[in-house]
C-alpha cells in the first residue's frame, strides 16, 4: 500500500535543477509530481516518476545522488477540506508526518496526498487510513 | 615614558657582548639537553655531533634540527630534561590528530617567560601605574597566562578577563579605566566594533596601547584597531613550544619584533636544504632555547617564513628584529589564533565516514576569521528529509570543533563537485590577504 518516491540531492546553484529534469526527460521518464524541500545550500528534490529505478540509474550515472523511498499515496476528494480530512485523522491518532504534499492528477478530477511517516508511526498510520476507508495507491499507473 | 626597558642591561647590551653571552649559554644548554634527553642525544649521536663540538654560536649549525613531529613523537614526557617533580606548570598547543604538544616549565622557566612578556609590556609604555586587561584565553593556551605573568612583573593592576563576554570586557575597560589591552588582533577589532555599536567613542576610553598576537594580522588591520580603540597597537610573537608569547615583541619604532636573544637564539634556514642563510635573507625561522630547564629545544623549526634584521633601532634595544611571519613552510593555517592543519580535517572526515575530498575556505569578515568546509555527501548518507541531512552537518561540525578547537561551518555538496585539479587538489582557499 505504498509507492516509490524518487529523492535527489540538489545543490542550490543555477542550472542544477534543470540538469536533473533534462536528464529525466531525455530518458523518457515521466514526471507525475515534483516538490523541492530547500535548506540554504542544498535541497532535496522529491519526485513521483513513471520509472523510479531507471531514474536512479540515469541520475547516478551522471554523478548525482538519488534514492527511492516508499511513501503513502492517498486518494483524497478534490474539494475544500479534502486534504484536511486526512490530516485530521493523523492528528486525532497522534501520528507524526515527516512531510506531506498534495497534488491533482491529470484531468483534474482527482487529488492525492503523498505522506511520509516516521518509521515508528508508519504501521499505525496505515491501519488508521485503512479503518477509515481511505483509498491508498499501490502503483504509479493508477495516477 | 619614564622606564623604557624592563631589563635595560640585557635589552641594550652591545651585540658583541650579547653574542658572547649566547655562546656561553648555548654550550651549557646543549650539555643539559644531551645529558638529560635520550631522544635528542640519539639525534645528535646519529649526526655525529658531541656536546664538546659546540663551543659557541658559530657551531650551532652542527646540531640536528627538530620539528613539531619530533615533539609529537615524544609525547608526553620524551623531551623533558628535568625530573617531573621539578616542573610546576604545563601549557599546550591546540592539538593535532589527537596528539598535542605539551610544554613543561620549572619555576625558573615560568619566571623567564614572564620576564619576556614584561619586556613587551614595558616596550609599549607599561608601568606599575597601568591597568592591564588580559583578554587572551587563559588555560592551556599560552596567551592569557603569559601576559598575565608579565603584567604582574611590571606591577600593573592586572585584569585576568580571558577572552569572550565582550560587553563585560568593555564594562571593565570603562569602569576600571584599563590602559593596556592584550588579546588577539581579531578580538581587539571585535571589541572596537562593539564599542562603536554601544556608542562609545575611541577618545572616551582610557586605553592607550594594545599588545596583539597569536595570529597573523596586517598593517591595515593595525590601523583599523588603532582607530576604533584610539590606541597604539603592537605586535607580539611566540609559540607554545618555546614558552609562549614574548619570544619577540614590537617596540615604539614598530619596524619588526625584537627577539629576546638572551633566551632564544634565532636562525633563518632554507626550508628545503636546512642551509643556514645570511642575516637579511627570507627563510624558515629556527629557535634554540638558551636558558630552558624543563623543555629545552635545540634548533626547533617553527615553519614560519621570516626575515631577521640587525639595524640599529631608535628604541635603543640591540636585540635582532624579526618581521611579521610572511607565510608558512608547511600547510598550517592560523584561524582565530588557533593552529589548524588540513590533515586534522581529513582525519575527522574519514572517521565520520565522509569522502576525504574536501575544500577549506578561510576568509576574514569584519576582521574576524571564518572557516567553511565543503564536504561531499555520499549516496549512503543521503536522506529524503532535510532534518536528517541537517543532522549530518551538525554532527560533522561538532566533530570538527572537538578536533580543531574552533567551529567551522560545514556545507554538504554533491559528489565530485569539489574541483579535482591536475594532480594535487587545492584543499585550502585562503581569501584573507594576510601577507
Amino acid at each position: 500500500m505504498s509507492i516509490h518516491q524518487l529523492n535527489v540531492f540538489v545543490e542550490n546553484q543555477q542550472g542544477k535543477l534543470s540538469a536533473i529534469t533534462n536528464l529525466l526527460s531525455d530518458n523518457n521518464i515521466d514526471l507525475k509530481t515534483l516538490v523541492l524541500a530547500d535548506a540554504s545550500d542544498y535541497g532535496v528534490l522529491r519526485l513521483i516518476v513513471s520509472d523510479p529505478d531507471k531514474a536512479i540509474s540515469v541520475l547516478t550515472q551522471n554523478g548525482l545522488i538519488a534514492s527511492k523511498i516508499k511513501i503513502t499515496l492517498a486518494r483524497i476528494k478534490h474539494q475544500q477540506g479534502g486534504l484536511s480530512s486526512v490530516l485530521k485523522l493523523m492528528d486525532q491518532h497522534g501520528i507524526d508526518l515527516s512531510y506531506v504534499y498534495a497534488f491533482v492528477a491529470t484531468g483534474g478530477q482527482e487529488a492525492f496526498a503523498a505522506m511520509r511517516f516516521d518509521d515508528a508511526d508508519k504501521d499505525k498510520a496505515l491501519q488508521v487510513l485503512k479503518d477509515n476507508n481511505i483509498d491508498l495507491l499501490n502503483d504509479i499507473s493508477e495516477l | 615614558m619614564e622606564k623604557r626597558y624592563y631589563q635595560p642591561e640585557i635589552e641594550t647590551m652591545p651585540v658583541a657582548e650579547l653574542q658572547k653571552l649566547q655562546s656561553e649559554k648555548l654550550v651549557k644548554q646543549v650539555r643539559h639537553v644531551y645529558d638529560n634527553v635520550p631522544y635528542y642525544r640519539q639525534k645528535m649521536d646519529e649526526k655525529g655531533v658531541k656536546p664538546e663540538d659546540i663551543k659557541g654560536i658559530e657551531d650551532l649549525h652542527k646540531l640536528p634540527t627538530i620539528t613539531k613531529g619530533d615533539l609529537r613523537e615524544t609525547y608526553p614526557y620524551g623531551m623533558l630534561a628535568v625530573p617531573l617533580e621539578d616542573c610546576v606548570r604545563i601549557q599546550s598547543t591546540s592539538g593535532t590528530t589527537g596528539k598535542r604538544v605539551i610544554a613543561y616549565y620549572t619555576q625558573k622557566d615560568v619566571e623567564l617567560w614572564e620576564d619576556c612578556c614584561a619586556r613587551a609590556l614595558v616596550a609599549v609604555g607599561a608601568t606599575k601605574k597601568d591597568v592591564c586587561q588580559v583578554a587572551y584565553g587563559y588555560g592551556l593556551f599560552t596567551g592569557g597566562p603569559g601576559l598575565n605573568g608579565g603584567s604582574h612583573k611590571v606591577g600593573c593592576l592586572t585584569l585576568p578577563m580571558s577572552s569572550g563576554n565582550t560587553e563585560r570586557q568593555i564594562q571593565f575597560i570603562q569602569d576600571l579605566q584599563a590602559t593596556i589591552l592584550c588579546c588577539t588582533p581579531s578580538y581587539a577589532a571585535y571589541i572596537g566594533e562593539t564599542m562603536k555599536e554601544m556608542g562609545i567613542k575611541p577618545e572616551d576610553n582610557t586605553l592607550k596601547a594594545g599588545i596583539f598576537g597569536a595570529e597573523p594580522w596586517t598593517e591595515e588591520m593595525r590601523r583599523d584597531i588603532e582607530k576604533s580603540l584610539g590606541i597604539k597597537a603592537y605586535d607580539i610573537y611566540g609559540l607554545t613550544e618555546t614558552s609562549g608569547p614574548g619570544v619577540s615583541f614590537e617596540c615604539e619604532a614598530q619596524t619588526g619584533m625584537h627577539i629576546c636573544e638572551d633566551h632564544f637564539l634565532a636562525e633563518i634556514i632554507d626550508p628545503d636544504t636546512e642551509e643556514v642563510l645570511p642575516l637579511g635573507s627570507v627563510g624558515e625561522l629556527v629557535f634554540t632555547s638558551l636558558d630552558k630547564e624543563a623543555f629545552p629545544l635545540l634548533r626547533y623549526r617553527t615553519r614560519d617564513i621570516c626575515r631577521l634584521t640587525r639595524e640599529p633601532c631608535p628604541c635603543g634595544r640591540t636585540h635582532v628584529k624579526m618581521c611579521k611571519p610572511m607565510g608558512r613552510s608547511d600547510d598550517m593555517l592560523i584561524i582565530r589564533g588557533v593552529n589548524v592543519f588540513p590533515s586534522q580535517i581529513e582525519t575527522v572526515l574519514i572517521n565520520e565516514g565522509y569522502s576525504p575530498n574536501y575544500q577549506i575556505i578561510v576568509d576574514r569578515v569584519s576582521n574576524n576569521d571564518t572557516i567553511d568546509v565543503n564536504v561531499e555527501l555520499s549516496p549512503e548518507q543521503f536522506h529524503d528529509t532535510i532534518k536528517e541531512i541537517a543532522k549530518l552537518e551538525k554532527n560533522l561540525e561538532a566533530a570538527l570543533r572537538t578536533m580543531l578547537g574552533i567551529g567551522p561551518k560545514v556545507h554538504l555538496v554533491a559528489p565530485k563537485t569539489i574541483a579535482r585539479s591536475e594532480g594535487k587538489a587545492k584543499r585550502v582557499i585562503d581569501n584573507r590577504k594576510l601577507h
